[in-house]
């Protein structure tokens, strides 16, 4: 410690740079050469005291004499030294983080002092919340309890899924895009087969992956704690292009022309949008707008959401609701006795003593489609009903064939009658249900089941007793109509019932060989001519007379026994025959037996609309696109193919190999699979989506959390089977 | 002559080095970032851990300068590789703080970690600058030195004023000392001079020295200039005291964030375990 030396003289001993104190008149000038202590006591002092010890014991040291100038000073208040001044600023420094740390780690308000950044807006009420204590630990498993051990608990993402998973059923599994393994193995064989676009080498992943053990969790992408302002969605392309092979730098360079994009996939509403430009509302001098049948106008808001299609009463009424009604004015004939010739001698034993008088002129009549398929289940007739012509025409059998057809057909529609009327409606649904099931080859699923309640539904077997009682002379008793039986009071049947029991009282008479009078006929009143238009012009079923025929008045467009029937009857006697019903169902609405396969679909009068809740790879909002004037015409992106090039060679291949071939190049229900519209470029996209301008992320027009059932919409028939 | 020009030589080659490496350093942790951005990878954890890393690094210089005993190499090589491990981790912070940074604790944490870097930042540019400028003082004054010598300074000037009033010359010299050059000498520079240094006072006290000469005879012009002299040595010493001083102060506050940073890196360290789940 030892500092005596000339105050200028740089060669003299130094200070210690490891010393505690400096001497306390170091600053005059006269410290002494001992210097303080490691206690920080004067030095001087100290050997004052020794030095009286050892003069007292006789042994006095010489160093006495070198601080003679220092006899007269008192002894010093050493001060710190740099060193130390420099290592307590430290420590206290120090001490003062940890005291302040600790007071943070202890306040009710940590959570807002050692959050790493505000959650997002739809967060802020997890930390900001007054019910729960331990805030943090809503979605971080093991941030609370002893500091270095706490208890294992869930996982951070299945804290995320507690709440997210209602509306993500298939991000549990915590793989790439929320799907299964092996679909997920199916997707990357798809995108990387040989034969595939660049547009699906994009999707394939950039090396091979061990779909059964990735495990992705969701703060690989969602970054929380970034301020209430941020979008938990916004993700950028890096982390997309981690997985995807044909890496791009953004939508305007690199990125892979759409192929054929919208999609044209075959759809439930036969519409062609070409022939509506060009053809139709050409001929009514009509301005063709997409946002007619699209934009729904009625919607609260500047402009209205998008639909595929708007419905039938926004759209297409204007123009299609007089032809229906007119198609359907003379009612729908299901079912119409045919004239026999009973002359003729193979109808001698046939059971025709019965007859209606106004059906025996002749070999006359037609047979509706969906006679054939009730009668289908005879296997009396099985064999005539696989004889008859397509039109289903008497007329158009073949000279030698028709009487016995008629015959036979005869026979089997009396045969139905009397079904009908013994078991009701069950005797249809009975029917209907073997021949869809010989037609299936299998047994039927209860949407099946139910589409054949429907058809049954409101079905009146009086009307079939009435036909018993009125068009066909008594032949035997009904049984269900006997004494014992109390006659029904049906205000539907008065005359039926009447007749029965008349008819009852003959026979029974008759086998007592006692004749009896015969009753008292009533009156015979003619009766007048029916036209369902005004006879049940709210729609329903009723007899015509003057043609023996059961018809249906359809209640207008969507009848639903039409288009249950329509339906049956093309899957049953295939497509061409569901356009004989009335209504011309089929000529709008694709009841095609391809598209339907061997399956009754459930939902093939809706519009595929997709719901709000399905995500799917591609997403695109029509509205904000649609406010901008440059884009505001539909027609900018969606350009119409022109006919010529609708109807070119590539087209017609197409079709043929669809089966559809007939639907060429007229403007019928056919024409609604080719590729209406020229596929979107990608510079029309990116004059927008470019750096500096729109957002042109992935995610922009990509979804990730796909799931199940965003694939399935995406990959499959909307009209698939709905078990 | 050799030798230095040599030793000169051998301080640019390991710059060479340290530098070389920080450069590769850095590029690998970019590359490694990307590397982990690419593969959906946690980029904040490989900065987060290259950065502990690199603060650690840095501590051993602390380490070094305790352990005299232990051949382990010079500490100026030591506080060469903390120079250019600071600056590598500076980068490294910049790529593993979000920007904005947000929070209190985090933003209290970042504060501190760029207060300490760029105080060592400005302590190397202090150490590069301030050595010219003491050049600019005829002599060497060790820190520990400079209250003696102030105070005997101060002895020599006041032993020299009281002196000239007895050489029967008058008492200019005497009446200027207590009204101008006694605050001067005892007192503290002001607060402007320890904030800028300048030689404007020492300027201002000679001139008005000068101007005394035509007040004096032979005897008191030597006092005169013997004066000045002292004037000048008191105000070398308040210049070397003020630099000095700066150096120490900024070296001292980067010594005493240190430790506190120290607290809050491991605290940010147990939070971000525990809330990732990794810690048990």
């Amino acid at each position: 410690m030892s500092n005596e030396s000339s105050p200028r003289d740089v060669s003299a001993r130094r200070w210690n740079p490891q010393c505690q104190w400096t001497c306390g008149y170091l600053e005059l000038g006269l410290s002494c050469r001992h210097g303080p202590t490691n206690q920080g006591q004067c030095g001087r002092t100290l050997e004052k005291n020794s030095n009286a010890e050892a003069h007292a014991s006789g042994h006095a040291k010489d160093s006495v004499n070198h601080d003679q100038h220092l006899q007269d000073l008192p002894a010093c208040f050493p001060r710190r030294s740099l060193l130390s001044s420099r290592r307590l600023w430290t420590l206290n420094l120090g001490i003062l983080t940890g005291i302040v740390l600790l007071f943070c780690m202890v306040s009710p308000n940590r959570e807002s002092i050692f959050v790493p950044g505000e959650l997002t807006a739809k967060h802020a009420q997890i930390l900001n919340n007054k019910i729960i204590a331990d805030r943090c630990s809503s979605c971080h498993p093991k941030s609370h309890g002893n500091i270095l051990f706490s208890q294992a608990g869930a996982k951070q993402d299945k804290l995320c899924l507690s709440c997210h998973s209602s509306h993500m059923s298939n991000a549990a599994l915590r793989s790439p895009h929320d799907l299964p393994a092996d679909q997920l193995v199916a997707l990357g064989k798809f995108a990387m087969a040989p034969s595939k676009s660049e547009l699906q080498l994009v999707s394939a992943p950039t090396q091979p992956i061990d779909w059964q053990n990735i495990d992705l969790t969701c703060a690989k992408c969602h970054r929380e704690h970034h301020g209430c302002t941020a979008d938990l969605r916004e993700i950028g392309s890096t982390r997309c292009q981690a997985c995807h092979k044909n890496q791009f730098e953004a939508l305007a360079k690199g990125h892979p022309e759409f192929d054929n994009y919208p999609e044209s996939r075959p759809r439930g509403l036969a519409f062609s949008h070409n022939a509506h430009a060009e053809k139709y509302f050409a001929q009514k001098n009509r301005q063709f707008d997409c946002r007619g049948c699209h934009l729904d106008r009625s919607r609260p808001g500047s402009m209205g959401p998008i639909f595929r299609t708007l419905g039938f009463d926004q759209a297409c009424a204007d123009c299609h609701v007089a032809p229906i009604r007119a198609a359907t004015i003379d009612g729908w004939t299901l079912l119409q006795i045919p004239s026999v010739d009973l002359t003729d001698t193979i109808n001698a034993a046939g059971g025709f003593s019965d007859w209606p008088e106004n059906a025996r002129f002749g070999y006359e009549g037609q047979f509706s489609p969906v006679l054939k398929i009730l009668l289908q289940s005879d296997t009396a007739v099985a064999k005539t009903l696989a004889g008859l012509p397509a039109s289903g025409k008497l007329a158009d059998v073949a000279d030698g064939q028709r009487g016995s057809v008629a015959r036979d057909m005869a026979q089997a529609i009396r045969r139905l009658i009397d079904d009908t009327a013994r078991d009701g409606q069950a005797a249809w649904s009975r029917r209907i249900a073997t021949t869809l099931t010989r037609k299936l080859g299998r047994s039927l699923y209860a949407s099946e089941h139910k589409l054949i309640n429907d058809l049954c539904a409101g079905l009146p077997p009086d009307l079939f007793r009435q036909i018993q009682g009125n068009w066909f002379k008594p032949r035997r008793p009904l049984v269900e109509f006997n004494d014992s039986h109390t006659p029904p009071v049906d205000r539907w049947s008065n005359r039926l019932v009447e007749s029965k029991f008349r008819l009852t009282n003959q026979s029974s008479d008759l086998l007592l060989g006692n004749a009896p009078a015969q009753p008292q006929q009533p009156q015979a009143r003619k009766p007048a001519k029916i036209r369902g238009a005004t006879h049940v012009s709210e729609g329903g079923w009723y007899l015509n007379s003057d043609i023996l025929a059961v018809q249906y008045m359809p209640r207008g467009h969507a009848d639903p026994l039409l288009a249950g029937w329509s339906q049956m009857v093309s899957v049953i006697e295939g497509g061409q025959a569901a356009k004989k019903i009335p209504g011309g169902c089929a000529q709008c609405h694709d009841l095609s037996t391809d598209r339907l396969g061997t399956t009754v679909a459930t939902n093939l009068w809706r519009v595929n609309t997709k719901p709000a809740n399905v995500r799917t790879f591609t997403k695109f909002a029509h509205e904000p696109h649609l406010a901008l004037p440059a884009v505001s015409d539909c027609r900018f992106c969606h350009s119409l193919t022109k006919t010529k090039e609708l109807i070119s060679d590539t087209n017609i291949q197409l079709i043929k190999s669809d089966g559809n071939a007939d639907a060429l190049p007229n403007y019928t229900s056919g024409s609604f699979h080719l590729p209406e519209f020229t596929s979107i470029k990608i510079s029309q996209c990116s004059s927008c989506h470019r750096p500096g301008g729109a957002n042109d992320g992935c995610t922009q027009c990509h979804n990730y959390h796909v799931g199940q059932v965003g694939l399935d919409w995406s990959t499959t028939d909307s009209a698939s089977v709905n078990r | 002559m050799a030798s230095a020009k040599s030793r000169l030589g051998q301080i640019r080659n390991r710059r060479n080095w340290f530098m070389l490496i920080t450069v590769l350093a850095v590029a690998a942790t970019v590359a490694a970032v990307q590397w982990a951005g690419n593969r959906l990878g946690n980029a904040a954890a490989i900065t987060g851990w290259t950065l502990l890393a690199a603060t650690a690094g840095m501590y051993l210089l602390s380490v070094r300068k305790r352990c005299i005993r232990l051949p382990v190499g010079p500490v100026s090589i030591w506080l060469q590789m903390h120079t250019y491990l600071g600056s590598f981790a500076l980068i490294v912070f910049a790529m593993h703080v979000g920007w904005p940074i947000r929070g209190w604790f985090e933003i209290v944490l970042a504060s501190c970690f760029t207060f300490v870097s760029f105080g060592g930042i400005w302590l190397i540019v202090l150490s590069r600058t301030l050595p010219r400028k003491l050049a600019a003082v005829k002599r060497d004054y060790r820190m520990e030195d400079i209250p003696a010598l102030q105070a005997v300074v101060a002895r020599e000037a006041q032993a020299l004023a009281i002196s000239s009033a007895r050489l029967n010359e008058g008492a200019t010299l005497a009446e200027y000392y207590q009204q101008r050059l006694l605050p001067f000498f005892h007192e503290r520079r002001s607060r402007w001079y320890r904030l800028l240094p300048t030689g404007w006072t020492r300027r201002q006290l000679q001139r008005e020295l000068i101007d005394l000469e035509r007040y004096l005879a032979e005897a008191g012009h030597l006092r005169r200039e013997k004066l000045s002299e002292l004037v000048q040595a008191k105000d070398d010493l308040d210049f070397h005291s003020v630099v000095q001083s700066r150096l120490r102060f900024f070296f001292t506050l980067h010594v005493a964030l240190t430790w506190g940073l120290v607290i809050l890196i491991a605290v940010h360290v147990i939070l971000v375990l525990r809330f990732q789940g990794a810690m048990l």
